[in-house]
């Protein structure tokens, strides 16, 4: 399945591949965002990470599907 | 610490002891009291009974990293309630040097010019200011710091707030002198020019810093307290991309306001986002800088010098807020332009928010087409002529809609919403909705918060304590973005407290300065005529469905009446 991913700020230099912005991602069906954090290299950890799948707030175990738009943000706590 | 108390119609300043009841207060929380002390909340905003209150933090005066913030009260003539707008820069750190806990300015001018209200170790001066009237901010700003030194702090009004328009706010000199840090919110510029004051200057070279009792336990407190914020991942990503990192954000989430909050995704993103800012900022290079401290001290420095081409300022700094209402909320698509619209905007002294929310009300009366990037800089400019149609719209996005006939305005008691679409962030639609302060998004923002945006049931109790925690650190003087250490180490707040003040508060202390500040406010806007029906988001949003989500504001009402019973 194909989903396509937006990484915002620091995420955007944490990838194999140097600065990325928004990439399109190819992985097998039925991963989760688990999956996907770990395909794409990124260094921070579930909870410091913001999520959101389709505009909505999710969590790394939720499942993807094909056409998925996901947002991947630093998290912040307080504030 | 003392009450300065000025009186503009006898011209004098009295230096008076602080009010027990006034003590543990300070900002905010502060401000409120003084208004429900002192001033009939159902007087004439403009007029001799109002008073224009200037209040450091608690935790101002020591350049304690990201704490020196300056709040300014009165009653608001923008939503006709309480009002209170705090800014950065060196108005707070200068009246502390001087030994003002509060300066309260009072009464009505009569037939005095225009004066200059000098302040400094011996009291207060009425300079002459005619030579000023008319003059931008910036100008202003130039001539005073020659008149008056490099090492004064200032806070001035632009031609809007002399002509009382109600979305003029107060300029504030940063650490670099440059007039931008504004208390913008709720027209208190236009209080200030019913005073007939165009500027304060606080010349506090004789002053000295406020006193800490225990000075050992207070820089142990600092250190854990700077240690947190340093570390915090958050403090890096607002030093490399400051505010601007929202837009993507907002987007992301289907919130980011866009042809005047009829959608909530802009196809231009990209263009305004803080990724595209710093880049460019780096790659422009010259006076641009993407990372910069508005206050003295503050190592998060999530302000910015956005320049352009050639190297020189366009704007600074240029912020999330302004990059939504006059950019995503206009349809433009491109920084430059928005930083123009800004410095003109900081210019005039006025509010970019409400001015952004009023041009997309005036777009949507057809007085523009969206994405006319010409057409938005003419409309501002007629409100630096005064035409009547500047005159409009330089009142607000409310009064604008009015005049033109228009039902899509976002306003809650008279007052723009900011750059979080409330049906999308439902949590930050609530606070709008509730918060005495109106439309207002530093009253408690809830988009970074882990919950479902769109899930009506989660959000009162979520706006609930983040609205307390708000008028918290706005009590204590304390950024925002502060919030962050705190969060972290919150029981620096106890201790920084404990230390300087020789009190014995304890960990809760954040969370009794943010209920006692929001209940004095609440009690204020009671006598001033409001109830539940102004604790409400406009009708529209709860019908009209928002795009991407088709989402409308339905948070229940019940829920809505009940966010402030914490006992």
């Amino acid at each position: 399945m194909i989903v396509s991913v937006q990484l915002h700020t620091i995420l955007q230099q944490q990838t194999p591949e140097g600065l990325v912005r928004s990439i399109e991602v190819s992985l097998p069906a039925d991963c989760t965002i688990a999956d996907l954090i770990a395909h794409l290299g990124i260094k921070l950890t579930p909870d410091a990470l913001m999520i959101a799948v389709n505009g909505r707030v999710a969590d790394v175990h939720q499942r993807l599907s094909s056409g998925d738009h996901i947002n991947l943000m630093p998290a912040i706590s307080g504030g | 610490m003392q009450i300065w108390r000025i009186n503009r119609r006898t011209q004098t300043c009295t230096r008076e002891n602080v009010p027990e009841s006034w003590h543990h207060l300070g900002g905010r929380g502060l401000s409120a009291r003084i208004l429900l002390d002192e001033v009939d909340p159902t007087c004439e905003p403009l007029g001799a009974k109002n008073k224009l209150i200037f209040a450091p933090g608690l935790l101002v005066g020591h350049m304690l990293s990201s704490c020196d913030r300056i709040s300014v009260g009165a009653k608001s003539p923008l939503t006709r309630g309480i009002k209170e707008s705090n800014a950065g820069g060196s108005t707070g750190l200068q009246m502390t040097r001087l030994g003002i806990k509060a300066l309260i300015v009072e009464d009505d001018p009569e037939d005095d010019p225009w004066r200059i209200l000098y302040l400094d170790w011996q009291g207060a001066r009425f300079d002459p200011a005619e030579e000023f009237v008319g003059l931008g901010v910036y100008d202003t700003a130039r001539e005073l710091l020659q008149r008056y030194g490099d090492k004064a702090a200032m806070a001035i009004i632009g031609p809007g707030g002399e002509q009382r328009l109600a979305s003029s706010g107060i300029q504030n000199l940063d650490k670099d002198r440059v007039p931008s840090r504004i208390a913008a919110r709720g027209g208190l510029g236009a209080v200030m020019g019913s005073k007939r004051l165009k500027a304060i200057v606080i010349d506090a070279r004789d002053g000295e810093k406020p006193p800490i009792v225990h000075l050992d336990a207070y820089r142990q407190a600092q250190k854990e307290y700077n240690t947190a914020l340093m570390n915090h991942p958050q403090t890096k990503i607002y030093a490399e991309y400051g505010t601007a990192a929202m837009p993507r954000m907002s987007n992301g989430f289907g919130g980011l306001p866009t042809r005047n909050f009829s959608m909530g995704q802009f196809a231009g993103v990209e263009q305004i986002s803080g990724e595209h800012m710093r880049q460019l900022l780096l790659d422009r290079g010259g006076e641009s800088d993407p990372t910069h401290a508005c206050m003295a001290g503050c190592v998060i420095r999530c302000s910015n010098i956005f320049g352009g081409v050639d190297g020189k300022t366009i704007v600074s700094p240029l912020e999330y807020e302004t990059i939504g209402l006059l950019g995503s909320n206009l349809e433009i698509p491109s920084l430059d332009t928005i930083g123009r619209l800004n410095w003109e905007i900081n210019d005039l002294g006025l509010d970019t928010i409400e001015v952004g929310a009023a041009l997309g009300v005036a777009a949507e009366a057809g007085l523009m087409e969206f994405g006319d990037e010409e057409r938005a800089m003419e409309l501002v400019q007629e409100i630096r002529k005064m035409t009547p149609l500047g005159r409009v719209l330089g009142n607000g996005a409310q009064i604008t809609g009015r005049v033109f006939g228009v039902e899509r305005v976002p306003v809650v008691k008279g007052q723009a919403m900011s750059a979080y679409e409330p049906r999308a962030i439902k949590g930050t639609g609530v606070t709008y909705a509730t918060s005495p302060q109106g439309a207002d998004h530093t009253a408690g923002l809830t988009i970074r918060a882990k919950v479902d945006h769109l899930d009506p049931s989660v959000q009162a109790s979520l706006s609930s304590k983040v609205q307390v925690n708000n008028a918290g650190y706005d009590t204590l003087g304390a950024c925002a973005f502060a919030g962050f250490g705190f969060a972290a180490a919150p029981q620096t707040i106890r201790d920084l407290l404990n230390a300087r003040y020789d009190w014995q508060v304890g960990d809760d202390i954040l969370k009794l300065l943010g209920q006692e500040t929001i209940e004095l406010e609440r009690e204020f806007n009671r006598r001033a005529g409001f109830t539940a029906a102004d604790d409400r988001l406009p009708e529209w949003m709860t019908r009209e469905p928002l795009p991407p989500h088709n989402s409308v504001f339905d948070v229940p009402e019940q829920d809505l009446d009940r966010i402030f019973d914490w006992d």
